[in-house]
């Protein structure tokens, strides 16, 4: 803090300017260049972090088993059994958004009876699945009612939620 | 002589040898067990619920919720769907809107008509909350419908009115699981 005193009085010196308005406006200018950069970058991510909700990087694309079956909606793919280890916390299951779909999915899977979340995916784009995961928070060996909950929301950057699902299944720890 | 009871000897022990893997075969036959294995394969299926519907403001309105790709059901299972919440406070169902000319804030109760055939108040959670909206065992498209509240009241004032110039809106999440018929 010294030496910048020091040089921003030699510059005050050399241009005979007081070394405080030197001092003020330099800080001023530092203050609306962090301000400005920190706006930038909220604006240019807003889409994505809207809600605290990213698009998820560790999808695969999926085509799906389409019967050919056409309807206009949210299409919700059904789950029974959900096997997790106990000993790694891996779960061998897709989580998908079937291709047509016209929101963001976002995967909660919560122990009915506790209540713990086990898992939260980030936003799963249409078309898209997430292969396998690794869960948290899992109970001892055993079979447990779990819901699979899908929240959804819009993609014309709003990210409003839309109408969603809570599928019933059984968490299988082995 | 000795010679002929030899070969008769050797005869006779060869005809048993021979005979004794059909004795041993037979017996082996009916103590047998047939071992098998088989897990069903887990029931697969599609739900298809609106991405937004359209509430009539002078007649019911009918919600499709599609069933599709339907496979594996077990004989003695259906696809339930359910209301589970509704977007409002306490999970309950009704439209929220407001006034763009005086900023004022609305709400309208919605009637929801399920599988039962009886209509309930969205802002009675307790009754609403897991009650069975379609019910599928193929594929298939099965309707519910649904009301705001304002057609019970045709005097009514405030919020038991559709206030004209409000858009109204809310979401809702349905709960599906395979239920016994």
């Amino acid at each position: 803090m010294r030496k910048i005193n020091d040089i921003v009085k030699k510059m005050a010196l050399k241009w005979k300017i007081p070394a405080g308005i030197l001092l003020a406006a330099a800080l001023i200018g530092g203050g609306v260049w962090y301000g400005w950069s920190a706006g930038n970058k909220g604006t240019n991510k807003e889409a994505n972090t809207a809600q605290g909700l990213v698009i998820a990087d560790n999808t695969t694309d999926w085509s799906g088993t389409d019967s050919g079956v056409s309807s206009i909606g949210i299409r919700i793919p059904g789950y029974e059994n959900i096997a997790v280890m106990e000993a790694t916390g891996t779960a061998e299951v897709r989580l998908v958004n079937p291709p047509g779909n016209p929101c963001y999915f976002q995967y909660a899977l919560t122990i009915a009876d506790s209540g713990q979340v086990i898992y939260q995916s980030d936003l799963i784009e249409p078309g898209k699945a997430i292969d396998g995961f690794k869960a948290a928070n899992i109970p001892a060996k055993g079979s447990y009612n779990l819901y699979v909950v899908i929240n959804t929301f819009s993609m014309d950057g709003t990210m409003s939620s839309m109408n969603g699902a809570k599928v019933k299944a059984k968490l299988n720890v082995v | 002589m000795k010679k002929i009871y030899a070969a008769t000897a050797i005869t006779a022990m060869a005809a048993s040898l021979m005979i004794l893997p059909a004795h041993a075969a037979d017996n082996t036959s009916a103590a047998s067990t047939q071992l098998s294995l088989y897990v069903p394969a887990d029931p697969t299926y599609t739900i298809t619920i609106p991405e937004s519907v359209a509430i009539s403001s002078t007649e019911n309105t009918q919600v499709p919720i599609t069933a599709s790709d339907v496979t594996n059901l077990p004989d003695n299972k259906k696809i339930s769907v359910t209301y589970a919440s509704g977007s409002g406070v306490m999970g309950r169902l009704y439209l929220e809107g407001s006034d763009p000319t005086d900023g004022s804030d609305h709400v309208m109760m919605l009637m929801i008509q399920g599988t039962d055939g009886e209509f309930k108040m969205g802002a009675l959670e307790n009754q609403t909350k897991g009650m069975e909206l379609a019910s599928f065992t193929d594929n298939g498209t099965s309707n519910f419908v649904m009301y705001p509240c304002s057609f019970d009241y045709p005097n009514g004032t405030g919020n038991l009115q559709i206030q004209k110039g409000t858009r109204y809106s809310a979401s809702m999440t349905y709960g599906i699981e395979l239920a016994d018929k």
